[in-house]
């Protein structure tokens, strides 16, 4: 199969043996791969000096997998562009750095490509780097990563029954529906969660002041933790402030 | 297991097992080491068997320092001559040797066994960062060199370690980063590229 060139982010980094590493990478067009790099650890010797590291973005050459060895491909070349050197001076830019960087593994299939999140995903990356303030910055990636997994939830109308949720009102949220449901259909509708009126606001706007903000965070949060099943870094984001019950 | 294939001996066989589960020893070379413990006098033999088990029975985490030493507290913590005000803070026992290599520094070190890595699982109670603060509380500590490696996690470590020792009114420094020495600035990353330029220090 021929080698594949791509512009990739960094996302996992496993020691695979005394030398080689294997790198789940998020790619531009070629969706999320996971490669391995070997030799990647020998400091002389390696195509790959100085090192490939987490959360960096560069150019990728690569050989994919095939069906046999789980789609494992082998990195050929690697040219770092950008390092985000900004996440490594301040703690909760390197924690919502990784928190991205943990759901998207999580959540997406392999070698399906979403140029959208990709891009989501850097420009993520390089505002943290530059010191924004990581929570609303998460929130917008949240959003970015449900829409392009074709996940976004409904805000306009029950998913249940289709009635039109009122602007301006509270409602609840439905983690199985993935989306709005009435009172009517709250009994049939499993886990919900009441919604403020703010928070859907903010949702519905893409906009996020400081009062929605945790709140909204900590809602998508728990919508992907039911779809990847298992839990994520939300309590490093900033510890106390988010994922509070009410939201 | 008994005679295996090939004809080899089950305890042959189970020396080439378990060499070859070191690193970077391949079956070949497996292959080569036992056959050559197998020809040299038994005494030789057994000084690598002596050796391992000394390792894995005398050797201990210093009470102090946390490296692994053989006797508590380690060496380094007893010499009088280092300077105990400066903690040298490294991720490894590995990296303490290293660093002693160079007879460059004058303090004392504290080793963390590991590093911050939230994407596996590895939180700052899992190191001995709370063994380090213990010493700095005790007073005497002038500065705290941050020795972690210059990595996304390494420097995450760093600033973690920072935060929690800036209270205690200790100072902190980090090892300097850039450019690695002997090589060419044509085949710096960028990242090394900006460290080192960000990092820059007067000459002449
Ligand atoms: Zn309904
Ligand atoms: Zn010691």
């Amino acid at each position: 199969m021929p080698a594949i060139k791509d512009d990739a982010l960094v996302l996992r980094r496993l020691d695979y043996s005394e030398s080689s590493q294997i790198l789940v990478v998020l790619t531009r067009t070629h969706g999320l791969r996971r490669l391995i790099a070997k030799g990647a650890k020998r400091s002389t010797k390696t195509r790959f000096v100085p090192g490939i590291d987490l959360l960096e973005r560069g150019w990728v050459v690569f050989l994919p997998g095939s069906r046999s060895d789980s789609h494992l491909g082998t990195l050929t070349e690697w040219l770092q562009t950008e390092a985000y050197l900004g996440l490594r001076t301040a703690l909760p830019q390197w924690y919502a750095a990784q928190y991205a960087a943990d759901v998207t593994v999580a959540a997406m299939e392999e070698a399906e490509p979403h140029v959208d999140l990709f891009d989501a995903l850097a420009g993520l990356l390089g505002a943290l780097s530059a010191g924004r303030s990581p929570l609303p910055e998460v929130v917008g990636y949240q959003c970015a990563l449900l829409r392009s997994l074709g996940l976004w939830p409904d805000l306009s109308r029950c998913v249940l029954c289709d009635r039109v949720a009122p602007p301006g009102r509270a409602a609840y949220y439905g983690f199985h529906q993935g989306g709005l449901v009435c009172s009517q259909c709250v009994p049939a509708a499993g886990q919900v969660r009441k919604v403020g009126a703010a928070v859907l606001t903010s949702l519905r706007e893409s906009d996020w002041p400081p009062d929605t903000v945790g709140p909204a965070l900590a809602l998508l949060d728990e919508t992907l933790r039911h779809l990847i099943g298992r839990g994520t870094l939300l309590a490093k984001l900033d510890q106390g402030k988010v994922g509070s019950k009410q939201v | 297991m008994a005679e295996l294939a090939h004809g080899i001996p089950e305890p042959l066989a189970r020396l080439m097992a378990e060499l070859t589960r070191l690193p970077g020893v391949g079956p070949r070379s497996a292959e080569r080491i036992a056959f050559h413990l197998l020809r040299v006098p038994r005494e030789e033999a057994l000084l690598l068997a002596d050796a391992i088990r000394a390792v894995k029975d005398k050797l201990r985490h210093c009470g102090t320092c946390c490296n692994l030493t053989d006797e508590d507290p380690c060496a380094i913590c007893r010499d009088a001559r280092r300077e105990h005000g400066v903690i040298v803070v490294v991720e490894q026992p590995k990296d303490v040797m290293l660093l002693e290599q160079t007879g460059l520094i004058r303090g004392v070190y504290h080793v963390l066994m590991g590093h911050i890595a939230p994407l596996e699982g590895i939180e700052p109670a899992d190191l001995t960062i709370d063994a380090l603060i213990g010493r700095v509380r005790r007073g005497d500590v002038r500065e705290v060199v941050l020795a972690t490696n210059p990595n996304l996690e390494g420097d995450g470590t760093a600033l973690h370690i920072c935060e929690v020792l800036k209270p205690l009114g200790v100072q902190v420094t980090r090892l300097a980063r850039g450019l690695a020495v002997g090589s060419q600035v044509e085949y710096a990353s960028r990242a090394m590229l900006e460290a080192a330029i960000t990092g820059r220090t007067p000459m002449g």
